[in-house]
Formats: structure tokens, sequence, C-alpha cells
């Protein structure tokens, strides 16, 4: 499994701006609101790309043998 | 389908190809109508999040969260009567401040040599304090300029809801400090619309 970490820069701009849409914002619930498929596989990997070495080890390991 | 974009006062004129302005109450609800919904992939949520970034310059905003969809036009006025007011007074309290990331990290430390389960957890513990001592640290930094402050559930990064110009002296104070603590690696960006900071207001 490829893993990225963060570089800097530009780069770490555009995975905040990526995981603050996903993870921000407001919220709407209810019966009116569509679910929108697969933005939970984006967030998940923001999470690797943010989340420090010796976490993606264990996150990565978990995948694989999940 | 209605994709939502975005909340504003009311009476700021949307002008971006293909987003729509619905009047509710004391705000504006920024749509767009599409035939598909959003796509769920990491270029389509940056490209929605740049056409936010560029309606925020103009103006508060509130960004909805990336996929927030509705079947139609009834279902668009019936949340604006019920949200209108709460998302304005949230809107006024949002007026002229904007929201930078400052992500934190302590060094890592080599893991140890001895392999056994006591050393490993040792390791892991002392990791983890260094990591929110750390964060700590830079939460006092830029306490002076944040109106709020939330560490995100990372715990790697803080949010900081900021006046516009307070904004460089932020980056200003993280980038000194940073020079003087080699162990640490900090990088700001933003200044955002405020995507951590839109819970709805309850009247004061």
């Amino acid at each position: 499994m490829t893993v990225e970490r963060v570089p800097s820069g530009e780069d770490v701009a555009l995975v905040d701006l990526v995981d603050r849409l996903i993870g921000g914002g407001v919220v709407l619930t209810g019966d009116v609101v569509l679910s929108l498929a697969g933005v939970d596989l984006v967030y998940l990997g923001l999470r690797l790309v943010l989340a420090p070495a010796h976490e993606v080890g264990v996150l990565a390991r978990s995948r694989d043998s999940g | 389908m209605i994709v939502l974009y975005a909340v504003v006062p009311r009476g700021v004129e949307v002008v971006a190809p293909g987003l729509c302005g619905h009047d509710a109450g004391p705000v504006t609800v920024v749509y767009e109508e599409t035939a598909t919904p959003p796509s769920p992939s990491r270029d389509a949520v940056a490209e929605h999040g740049r056409r936010i970034v560029a309606l925020a310059d103009r103006g508060p905003l509130l960004p909805m969260r990336y996929g927030t969809t509705l079947p139609g036009m009834a279902e668009l006025r019936s949340i604006g009567v019920d949200h209108g007011d709460a998302w304005r007074r949230r809107l006024d309290r949002l007026a002229g401040r904007r929201e930078l990331v400052v992500h934190v990290a302590a060094a890592d430390v080599a893991p140890p040599v001895d392999g056994s389960g006591r050393a490993y957890l040792q390791w892991r513990l002392r990791a983890v304090r260094r990591q929110d001592h750390a964060v700590e640290k830079a939460r006092e930094l830029v306490l002076p300029w944040a109106d709020d402050l939330r560490l995100l559930p990372d715990r790697r990064r803080l949010a900081v809801l900021a006046r516009i110009g307070d904004a460089e002296r932020v980056r200003d104070a993280v980038a000194v400090y940073a020079a003087a603590h080699p162990d640490l690696e900090l990088v700001v960006t933003g200044p955002w619309p405020p995507f951590s900071f839109c819970e709805e207001a309850e009247p004061s």
C-alpha cells in the first residue's frame, strides 16, 4: 500500500481544504438530505496522509488484514 | 438535484458560473442544480472547495459540508425556513473572521531496539506526551489572536478562528516559534472559510 506523507506548502493546503470540506462545514441531517456514497473513502485517504508514520503503519496493516 | 455550497447573508450577490442563490429569510443559500450527484473523488472535492474559497473572498460565508444534496427546490425552501435564522446568527458572529489550520508535529524518535512490548508501549507513551505538549504550546502561541480554537480529530492540527487582519500575525508568530524549535514541525494553512466553526448559533 502506498502512503503519502504530508510534504509542505500547497500540498498541505490542498489536503486541509479537502479534509475540512468533508469533516467540517454546515451539517444538515434529516430525510430531505440525500446521502453521498464514497466520501468516507476520500476521508480515510486523507486520514492516512495526515497520520504520523507509526500510526500509518498500524492503519495500513489493519486495512490489509481486513 | 440540488447541491448546496454555502450560506451567505441575504443581499450578497452570487456571481459564479453555474451557482444560484435562494433567499431564505435573512440568508441566501448558494446552490447548483445538477443531474448527477457530486463525485466522491479528491479532485472533485478540491474543485468544490476552490469555488467556496472564491465565494468567501466576497464576504462572510458558512460553507456546507461536501456532498450535502437535496432532491429539489421544495426541500431547499423547507431547510431555509428551518435554519435561516440560526445560520444568520452564526454568520454575524463569524463576520470578518477566517480559519487558519496549524499543523503541529513533534519530531519522531526512533523506536526502541529492545523489541519488548513494554519498551514499545513506553516509547509510544512518550511520543504521545511529546505531541500533546507540542500542541499545547502551539495553542498558547496562537491564543492572543484566536476568537475560537478547536483541536481537530487527528489531534495534530488546531483550527484557529481569527480576524482576517490577524492572519499574517499568526503566521509570523508560528514561523518565529518554529525557527526556535527545530524539534517541531509547524505549518500554517489558510486563511480558509470557517469550516470548523459552522455549528448553528443559539439566540443570545
